[in-house]
């Protein structure tokens, strides 16, 4: 069905071609510099960073704070199991909710569109407020120090519902649609045989984006989560920024307790381990949904 | 559709009135379940009671090991068990925002003047007066206790948490290298005040390129003599000891100005490092590349500090003042009972043990004998590795630190030294004096944040305090100080008439 | 209504409304319920035994007392300013580049390079806040940083740039782009690849250079998206990213008159109250800013361009 199409049709002129290569290749070091830094950091002996600093080409290298980590043993493991079991169910209930949503406000005739669309559209501004929420989720909903409280409270995003529709209205031309449903195809048949297939490039975009929202999220298991086994792998990152940020603040008013705090901080080349474990698996889920962004798919061919 | 928004909100009020109204139902109930066993100490025939205690630090791997013992020690003894959730540092204000904001039902927290504020909780109704209960479960408390901490913990003459037992007052200390003092032959007695420290930095400059010679940052500034900064450091109120009736703004003493007029030029001079304001000095000093920095004393705490956050140098203490305590030092960390606990009499019971049984205080600080430390006489304890891995409480946080084992190495003295140094520590005037912010809220936010604007570079001198101060004083001035000063004024001076 | 007519009516709705269900009954839950929370922006919050509503009902009506902290100070105008000017800068730029390199990337010859530079270009988003300003300060410190070493090397003198507001307009757009970037060209790399192909084809046949493609085809096609996405992000005009404007100037004081926005106040004038009664206050008139201009921009959007409004 999806057929890739001859590059010759498309190409530029080769001066602009090197040109914009050069500038990438440029801006993609910058980007990537900073990552590699962290990897080369972690891989730093402890004094050895506190003295000098992060580089690039430490002097003194160690394996020590993976060694540390995996001493420590079944946290990072669980955490990361924690992590990757909210990505996948999360990332699928939400896509099919926004989905199904946006396909709805997306259809003209649709009589209840219009308060579908503020329902939706005036959430994305208005809130409770933390402590209300935390007593929706909590009391009425029950998910105190569940997994769940890490993936039902953010399983839909208005802003993705939004873009969807923008998607499905601009590149789902109305026309096949009728012509769908004169030959008798139902709204699920024509969302799923003709929406979705045209769309695949926007339903990759909406995925990677909830993927990435569901692994960076830390802020529903500081609210939720009590229990350490059901702590994502990026909550353990911020715990540690944030016990930093706190210390830096108080560290005048805490007195002795201070150096008490400080002492259960794990060492800055744990830190950075952490960073690297907990960016490497999401980093590859890119290329995954890249995939689908191919060019050359027309509405002619989904026809076919 | 304006209307049916509306509309909708009522109905979703009303289901959720409903709805929370079980939660609450369910809550407590699950709280009386008994927690199993110990049905043959019949001294009373009463279930025993589940507390649950939310205290800060990182949560650690063998709580539930510690909690097991020390449920089976607290059955036989009060008829309860208690259920510890620690929160991690950075976490504890929002998860106690939410747990006592959403009316949790719950038994003891750890409040203090630097997280989850004693004051606001006082103000705001979350904890639970504790007169009464010191009275009649507590009595023991009150006796171990240096009476200056229940002053400070006051608030219109009502307890509503109980302080640590530890370092009463704030003592600032020079900590200085003394590989380095030693190799430069100098004589520590003469460092005392800021200004006295210049020769020394000045010969560590010129000597040592790779040390930074006083490693001060913005979260540890420079101490302004005379001044009890009764609002914590980040904020520019104080009380003169020597004009105690009367608050300030600590930017226009003369005192500080002096203090900013040293460190500009230490600034200049290079003996500070030139991004202080905005850098932690904690990584120099503990690679060993500093030269003299400040922190706040307790008897015996360059032993702690050898051991921890200066374990590449000796060092050497020299005393900046005589301690004072004011409302931050003896609020520096304290056990509260929540008002929605349904036990707040066994809570008491509980907290009384802290204080008063060194089995329970020891077994929650340092865990299980054998396991997480060896005990090696009546006094000293070694930490075994399984410790640093998987049991480490702050034991700071709780209950009486004079019945408290310490590490080996430290001085068998240690908890007489402390008492010394408590009866030692002057009243700071304000001690016991708890403002009360509700009318100048909208001052208080702007002054705020026009302190954390202006006070970081002048205390590390990276401005001209000459040109730098009358401007802050002036953007404090614009802020609302002064409104701010003359409320909590006329507050003082009434709370100086009742005592 | 007929009855004929209502039983095509309900025929034809019914499996949107079915569609719409699963989402409807989410944000009825977990956004509409929890919304009566406002009042308390209101009241001056107390606990009272209960729980939280019962606290919420007997907490004393303030009116708008705890809105006034936000505009009673001489920082009001800073920090509003600040604010909405950054916002509105980063959605400029940040539009105009995610559009030109979504092109760019997408007229690459080399197929397989632009991919490597797509997930190149992602990385930064993965870094903390707290990490970034790490980096941002090896660049900028004073005595070893990157650019101070280079200017010492040619000759030049060095700057204290934490101390210099003039350097932080422009530091601070450059780092919200630098990690943002990753992220937003890929709507607009999705939405380039559902230009139906035989548009170009037709237009090559009719010798349409490769600038007037871009110009005619690529660029209407994106149309709604931008637009889109600008909408959206006019609604936010009055939140700033805390993270950005607190941690990357490294809370540097002389550097509050350019870093200093509305969240980072807050969150200091809070920080040892934590009155949520305020906090609520600051949050709901964010969102009745943001919804009134995003009706407004709507409003003139749907003037111009029926199609393109989001209502």
């Amino acid at each position: 069905m999806i057929k890739k199409t001859k590059r010759s049709f498309h190409s530029i002129n080769k001066g602009p071609d090197i040109i914009i290569t050069i500038f990438f290749a440029i801006f993609a070091l910058s980007c990537i510099l900073p990552f590699l830094t962290v990897i080369m950091s972690s891989l730093t002996d402890e004094t050895t960073l506190i003295k000098n600093g992060y580089s690039l080409f430490p002097k003194h290298m160690s394996l020590k704070a993976y060694t540390y980590i995996f001493d420590q043993g079944q946290q990072i493991i669980k955490s990361f199991g924690v992590s990757v079991f909210i990505t996948i169910i999360g990332t699928a209930i939400s896509v099919m909710m926004t989905a199904f949503y946006a396909y709805a406000l997306s259809r003209p005739k649709f009589r209840y569109k219009k308060f579908f669309n503020y329902m939706a559209f005036f959430t994305m501004l208005f809130g409770g407020g933390l402590v209300p929420t935390y007593l929706v989720v909590t009391h009425v909903v029950g998910l105190k120090d569940s997994i769940w409280a890490l993936i039902l409270p953010m399983a839909l995003n208005v802003f993705f519902i939004i873009v969807m529709r923008t998607f499905f209205k601009s590149s789902v031309p109305d026309s096949i649609i009728e012509a769908a449903q004169i030959d008798g195809a139902g709204e699920f048949m024509t969302f799923f045989k003709i929406v979705l297939p045209i769309s695949l490039p926007s339903v990759a975009t909406i995925s990677l984006f909830t993927t990435l929202g569901y692994w960076n999220d830390w802020f529903n298991a500081l609210l939720y989560i009590d229990s350490a086994h059901i702590t994502p792998l990026q909550y353990l990152l911020m715990q540690i920024d944030r016990n930093m940020q706190f210390l830096i603040q108080n560290a005048s008013d805490m007195g002795m307790g201070a150096g008490e705090a400080s002492n259960q901080l794990p060492a800055e080349t744990v830190k950075m381990a952490i960073v690297v474990i907990s960016t490497i698996p999401i980093a590859c889920a890119y290329p995954f949904f890249q995939k689908y962004f191919i060019q050359g798919l027309t509405v002619g061919a989904v026809k076919e | 559709m304006k209307k049916s928004f509306l509309f909708m909100v009522t109905v979703c009020f009303m289901i959720m009135t409903l709805l929370v109204g079980c939660g609450d139902k369910q809550a407590s109930t699950d709280h009386n379940t008994p927690a199993k066993g110990n049905e043959d100490s019949s001294e009373s025939k009463e279930k025993p009671v589940k507390l649950t205690w939310y205290t800060i630090g990182t949560p650690q791997k063998d709580s539930d090991v510690i909690e097991d013992e020390l449920n089976k020690y607290l059955l036989e003894k009060i008829n309860a068990t208690v259920d510890i959730v620690m929160f991690d540092w950075g976490d504890y204000n929002e998860k106690m925002q939410v747990k006592i904001g959403s009316g949790e039902i719950f038994d003891i927290m750890f409040t203090c003047s630097w997280a989850n504020d004693y004051a606001t909780n006082v103000a705001k109704g979350a904890l639970y007066p504790l007169n009464d209960l010191l009275e009649k479960q507590g009595i023991e408390i009150k006796d171990s206790l240096h009476p200056l901490f229940l002053e400070g913990a006051a608030i219109n003459g009502e307890v509503y948490a109980l302080p640590t037992n530890k370092e009463l007052g704030w003592q600032a200390v020079w900590i200085i290298n003394k590989d380095l003092a030693d190799k430069y032959n100098m004589n520590l007695e003469d460092m005392t005040t800021l200004e006295s420290l210049e020769p020394y930095l000045e010969m560590i400059k010129e000597n040592e390129p790779d040390v930074i010679p006083l490693t001060l940052d913005l979260s540890n500034t420079p101490y302004v003599p005379n001044m009890d900064t009764f609002f914590g450091d980040q904020m520019p109120l104080a009380i003169h000891f020597d004009a105690p009736s009367k608050i300030i703004n600590l930017f226009e003493t003369d005192e500080a100005l002096e203090i900013f007029k040293t460190m500009y030029s230490y600034y200049n001079k290079g003996y500070i490092h030139p991004d202080a304001a905005i850098n932690r000095a904690g990584d120099y000093n503990k690679a060993g590349n500093f030269f003299i920095t400040k922190a706040h004393y307790q008897p015996y705490a360059e032993v702690l500090w050898e051991n921890g956050d200066y374990t590449n140098t000796n060092i050497a203490v020299r005393p900046i003042h005589e301690p004072f305590a004011n409302n931050s030092s003896t609020r520096g960390a304290m056990q509260g009972i929540s008002f929605t606990s349904k036990h707040p009499e066994k809570a008491m019971e509980f907290l009384n043990l802290l204080y008063t049984d060194p089995y329970v205080l020891n077994l929650i600080d340092y865990g299980i004998e054998g396991t997480h430390y060896e005990k090696m006489n009546d006094f000293h304890i070694k930490q075994l590795p399984r410790a640093q891995d998987a049991y480490l409480f702050p034991s700071f946080s709780i209950g009486n630190l004079l019945n408290t084992y310490a590490y080996e190495g430290t001085p068998e003295d240690k908890w007489e030294k402390f008492e010394e140094f408590n009866n030692a520590c002057i009243n700071a005037p304000s001690l016991g004096y708890t403002p009360d912010l509700s009318t100048i809220k909208s001052e208080m936010a702007a002054v705020t944040n026009v302190a954390k604007e202006v006070s970081s570079s002048l205390f590390m001198g990276a401005v001209d305090p000459d040109e730098y101060v009358p401007k802050a004083v002036e953007k404090l001035k614009s802020a609302g100080i002064d409104k701010v000063i003359t409320e909590l004024q006329s507050q003082y001076d009434a709370w100086q008439k009742t005592r | 209504m007929k009855k004929s007519n209502k039983k095509h009516f309900i025929r034809k709705n019914c499996p949107l409304l079915l569609m719409v269900l699963p989402g409807a009954a989410w944000l009825l839950i977990f956004k509409y319920l929890p919304m009566f929370g406002v009042v308390i922006a209101f009241k001056d919050f107390r606990y009272y035994p209960g729980g939280f509503i019962s606290s919420m009902i007997h907490s004393e009506w303030v009116g708008f007392k705890n809105f006034e902290f936000l505009f009673s100070s001489n920082d009001a105008y800073i920090i509003i300013r600040n604010t909405v000017g950054y916002n509105l800068v980063f959605i400029i730029t940040g539009t105009i580049l995610s559009v030109a390199f979504a092109i760019m990337l997408n007229e690459m010859t080399r197929k397989k390079l632009s991919k490597i530079f797509q997930t190149s270009m992602f990385f930064p988003y993965f870094l903390s806040w707290v990490i970034v300003s790490y980096f941002v300060y090896a660049y900028l410190s004073s005595d070893k940083g990157i650019i101070n070493q280079m200017l010492l090397s040619l000759g030049m003198d060095k700057t204290s740039w934490y101390t210099q507001p003039k350097f932080w307009p422009m530091i601070l757009v450059l780092v919200n782009n630098w990690k943002h970037l990753g992220y937003s060209t890929v709507y607009y790399l999705a939405a380039i690849c559902s230009v139906d192909k035989t548009y170009y084809e037709s237009a090559m046949l009719d010798g349409a250079t490769k600038w007037q493609q871009i110009k005619y085809i690529t660029l209407p096609h994106l149309k709604p998206m931008i637009i889109t996405l600008t909408i959206l992000s006019i609604g936010r005009i009055f939140s700033a990213d805390f993270g950005l404007f607190y941690n990357v100037p490294k809370q540097s004081g002389p550097l509050f008159p350019v870093t200093n926005v509305i969240d980072t106040y807050v969150y200091r004038a809070l920080m040892y109250s934590g009155d949520i009664g305020m906090s609520t206050a600051t949050g709901l008139f964010q969102a009745v800013i943001g919804f009134l201009l995003i009706m407004l921009t709507n409003y003139i959007v749907k003037k111009i361009d029926k199609d393109s409004a989001i209502f």
